[in-house]
């Protein structure tokens, strides 16, 4: 019996010991594969020519993918699509906007009307339309070369442009990001620093295609359109409307967002502040004050003594608070700020009377009776959060708040309870 | 967390005995622990393991059960879930020779999602989790035994790290981060066990 279990175990060990070998010698390695995706803009190299003799065409209406900018013009809402044209929108009745057209203009980024004239950027020039019939518009006007900085050799006519491209890259090693990786064995600092120096030796391709294109901002003031861009405030003067003049450029440092006129003065948001301008020489502004602050994206708006500034963060931009600042403008040489009121993520906003609305991205639309500007958030009225925003305009037959899911329109005759009369969507996201 | 769900969902429902085989089958249990051993591209690691089956014994030669327990591979635990089927060759004699195939998930449930002060978030996944094993067992004289196995293991793990463009990013959407980078990870391990069974 017992020589028979000695036999029988000896061949079981046998067994064993020939699946070890299979198994054990060619343990292989772990397999290690990173993948790197990132979101990085492409450089598209274009000619003047190629877009300058192209016919811009309107074409019938599309709808809405990615809005942009909205401008409102008696009853037609001019809705911008970045890069790509402007949607033209019947507005008579706000609860049943109707899609009129749409004005193909490859490169543009904003708009402005003024006297039945639209004007818009494309790439480098500017121009010029007549909508005194929305079913019928006409290009009356190119302006050429007027935003050069697109340009990245005048000489030969080339600009460039960038585009938004996801890019994945996968390495059959672990990519080293950071620390807190996890180390899947005890001795890890002698990882680390072997994972390092292995990084380090293989040097990440990293390619830098540098930072985006400029979206121009526009707004008219005096018989002058003026346009910024990340760094310049450029004078255009429309005075006569269908044949608008390139007269300057001033130079504002960087970051530069948003432009808002009021009582012939310039309010230019920007990345590190307010600008106040005095254009009362329409063709030469001069400037006035600048209110510094930390770094972060804020439109202006304001009325007769106080401007609004919001504060946002972001990732473009730096550090950012989330703040909604109130400024006292009495004496426009010397802004004062009065007091600041913390935000979920405020972007646009709009100011009618008594009243502002705020756009507080993801987290919806807030209006405030700014009457009492010492107690702005006891005033909350509405928080509606149901939807996202980005801008507002508060116009003439409705409120109008527009977002990356699309444009909405809100009753405010009634300033404490908004009612919604309609939304036209985005066709997909 | 579908498949946790659906393999313990499976067991319960072979364990019911008006689903199966019209009576309750003998329970049985198996506990072991040991080392897993691996190479990476920066040497050699030994990471501890521990894992338990409990299940049905379908017949003296076979077992058919749920099988969890934790790998810890340096700071990272996984935790796997996953079905098993324990045969044993000779169940007869004293010194026995068996056999185990487990297939299912190993989760990092225990490992949760990191946000650094600079705001990178690091998150992670488990994945498919295989496994086959050989061994021993030697009957104790109360009917349990002891056990000494090898086995061979394979699990995908997954880390992804990112800094987010968006201020409620979806982490499967690599547009909403500015930073992004998901690491695959396959640990390949010969492990080495010791165990109890009843």
């Amino acid at each position: 019996m017992k020589t028979h279990l000695q036999k029988k175990f000896r061949l079981t060990m046998q067994l064993m010991l020939s699946l070890m070998l299979v198994l054990v010698f060619p343990s292989c390695e772990d397999q290690l594969e990173s993948t790197y995706t990132y979101q990085t803009q492409v450089p598209v190299f274009l000619q003047v020519n190629s877009f300058r003799e192209a016919d811009i065409i309107i074409e019938p209406a599309k709808p809405l993918d990615n809005p942009g900018k909205i401008y409102i013009f008696g009853d037609y809402l001019f809705i911008s699509e970045p890069g790509k044209g402007i949607h033209i929108l019947d507005n008579s009745n706000p609860a049943s906007p109707r899609n009129l057209n749409f004005i193909n203009i490859p490169g543009t980024g904003d708009m402005a009307i003024n006297d039945n004239i639209l004007y818009a950027d494309n790439y480098v020039d500017l121009l010029a339309f007549d909508i005194s019939d929305p079913q019928d518009i006409e290009m009356v006007k190119r302006e050429e070369d007027v935003f050069p900085n697109m340009y990245s050799n005048e000489e030969t006519g080339t600009i460039v442009t960038y585009k938004d491209t996801l890019i994945s890259s996968t390495d059959p090693h672990m990519t080293w990001s950071s620390w807190g990786r996890p180390a899947f064995r005890s001795d890890f600092m002698t990882m680390e620093s072997a994972a390092f120096s292995s990084d380090a030796g293989r040097g990440s391709g990293g390619q830098s295609y540098g930072q985006g294109g400029s979206m121009a901002r526009f707004t008219l003031l005096g018989g002058h359109l003026y346009t910024v861009d990340d760094y310049d405030l450029r004078v255009f003067s429309v005075e006569e409307p269908t044949d608008p003049q390139y007269l300057k450029n001033i130079n504002l440092g960087w970051g530069i967002e948003t432009i808002f006129p009021f009582k012939g003065k310039l309010f230019i948001g920007s990345m590190t502040g307010m600008h106040i301008y005095d254009a009362s020489n329409p063709s030469d502004p001069q400037k006035m004050a600048v209110y510094e602050h930390v770094t972060s994206c804020d439109p202006v708006v304001v009325n007769d003594d106080y401007a609004f500034v919001t504060l946002r963060s972001g990732a473009l931009c730096r550090m950012g608070a989330n703040e909604l600042h109130v400024l006292d403008i009495k004496d426009l040489y010397n802004p004062q700020l009065i007091k600041s009121y913390p935000m979920d993520n405020p972007h646009g906003l709009g100011l009618s009377g008594d009243y502002l609305y705020l756009a507080e991205g993801e987290h919806g639309l807030k209006s405030f009776n700014v009457a009492d500007v010492l107690e702005i958030s006891d005033n909350l009225l509405e928080h509606l959060r149901d939807f996202t925003a980005i801008d507002i305009i508060p116009g003439p037959k409705s409120l109008i708040v527009i977002g990356p899911d699309g444009v909405c329109q809100f009753d405010y005759s009634d300033p404490e309870k908004l009612k919604k009369l309609s939304c036209i969507n985005v066709s997909f996201r | 967390m579908k498949v946790i769900y659906t393999i313990f969902a499976a067991t319960l429902y072979l364990a019911c005995p008006s689903n199966s085989w019209g009576q309750a089958l003998p329970f049985t249990h198996h506990s072991e622990m040991g080392v897993l051993s691996g190479r990476d591209e920066f040497g050699s690691r030994t990471n501890f393991t521990f894992q338990t089956f409990n299940g049905f014994q379908l017949s003296d030669q076979h077992a058919f059960g749920f099988v969890t327990g934790l790998d810890q591979y340096g700071s990272l635990s996984v935790v796997p879930v996953a079905m098993g089927w324990r045969a044993v060759l000779n169940p007869e004699d004293t010194w026995q020779l068996y056999g185990g195939v487990d297939l299912g998930f190993g989760s990092t449930l225990l490992e949760p999602t990191v946000v650094t002060e600079w705001n990178e978030h690091r998150w992670q996944e488990g994945g498919f989790m295989g496994q086959g094993s050989i061994g021993l067992r030697l009957k104790t004289k109360r009917a349990n035994f002891w056990t000494l196995s090898l086995a061979y293991k394979r699990q995908i793990y997954h880390l992804t790290t990112g800094n987010p463009r968006e201020p409620s990013p979806d982490p499967n959407r690599p547009e909403d981060w500015s930073y992004y980078a998901k690491d695959k990870i396959t640990f390949n391990n010969v492990v080495y066990r010791l165990g109890y069974w009843f």
